[in-house]
């Protein structure tokens, strides 16, 4: 849970750090090509209001990213974390799709090098692009 | 790329020079715990006590003015120190003058830093009158970066700030590193004021904050 699960090439699979921690992980791992990007988080159901997990899944896509948006107010030391942000990059529709997962879920099917707030993102990694494209959220 | 850490100082001399420590330097004052950002007017002085005298903005009869001194009201020394190269020429001693607030990462970031304003420390909304009230174009407070170039002007105009709908970018790129980012701030007074409630003149919530990413 809160923790990114890699599928590589060859079928090993890669855990990145919680990603509610300093150190998420993303940035430090050179993971070879991804089949596919997994995240577990605990979510309320928007109509019963019930705690439940969700998985997210992002899958054949040509490269992904990750990060965290945060904000730092100038008079408290304190660091607010704003959201999760995990994108899939699809070049031959020149889109990035995915997902921000903040007090809601927000979709993100863009054009590429517009994702983030109108500007492009940084420390995309590779993937292994096929047709089977995948970015679903489902409840466990 | 861990999460950086984000330290914010403020330029307390008449000297137009970067900062050389992300802990403050002979110029530069590190934000702290119980310090705040207030604007005054042009009889308050740097080393006034904030248990003392406090000499509030005025509202102009007409048209806008811009706030005449910004200061640091520094908890730990209980005094007003001020921030003397803030704003224009317009103000007490600003103008085009570069090296005035700073803030300093410690690392990398995945996108560009930006400066914003909010509502409060949720740092969600800007509806408050001071930002605006949904017009971000009325913000009362203006940026200007300077991490890579001084103003150009010694009456720079500068960026509305509110929330995510009107703010400055600190750098023309990502971060690769550490590195100290600055900008130029001014505070701009309406004569639509005087119709504002005491509580809208002395909002306490306002929050200025770096918006930022890490992976």
């Amino acid at each position: 849970m809160w923790k990114i699960k890699l599928t590589l090439e060859g079928g090993m699979i890669h855990t990145l750090n919680d990603v509610r921690t300093d150190s998420p992980g993303w940035s430090e791992c050179s993971p070879g090509k991804i089949e596919q990007l997994n995240f577990s988080f605990l979510g309320k159901d928007p109509n019963t209001l019930k705690e439940s997990q969700y998985d997210l899944c992002l899958s054949g896509m040509d490269e992904y990213n990750f990060f965290v948006e945060a904000s730092r107010s100038l008079l408290n030391n304190s660091i607010r974390i704003l959201g999760f942000w995990f994108l899939g990059k699809i070049l031959k529709e020149n889109k990035v799709v995915g997902f921000v997962i903040k007090d809601r879920v927000f979709e993100i099917n863009t054009i590429n090098g517009i994702e983030y707030s109108g500007c492009a993102s940084s420390g995309w990694k590779p993937g292994i692009p096929n047709s089977k494209i995948i970015f679903d959220i489902a409840r466990r | 790329m861990s999460r950086p850490t984000v330290n914010i100082l403020v330029n307390v001399s008449a000297s137009d020079i970067a900062c050389t420590n992300p802990a403050g330097d002979s110029n530069f004052i590190l934000l702290t715990s119980g310090d705040y950002l207030v604007w005054r007017d042009s009889q308050q002085s740097g080393g006034d006590l904030l248990s003392g005298v406090s000499y509030p903005v005025i509202i102009p009869e007409s048209s806008s003015s811009e706030a005449s001194k910004l200061f640091l009201a520094d908890y730990s020394s209980g005094e007003y120190e001020q921030v003397i190269l803030a704003g224009t020429s317009l103000a007490n001693a600003g103008g085009d003058k570069r090296y005035v607030c700073s803030a300093w990462f410690s690392g990398a970031t995945s996108s560009i830093p930006y400066l914003e304003a909010y509502d409060d420390n949720t740092h969600a909304t800007w509806a408050s009158k001071p930002l605006g009230e949904g017009v971000p174009a009325n913000s009362l407070f203006k940026a200007i970066s300077t991490t890579n170039a001084a103003p150009g002007s010694a009456t720079w105009e500068g960026t509305p700030l509110a929330g995510t709908a009107s703010r400055i970018a600190l750098d023309s790129g990502v971060l690769t590193g550490a590195k100290y980012l600055y900008w130029n701030m001014k505070h701009i007074l309406t004569s639509s004021l005087s119709a504002w409630s005491s509580a809208d003149w002395f909002n306490n919530d306002l929050v200025f904050s770096i918006h930022f990413t890490y992976a």
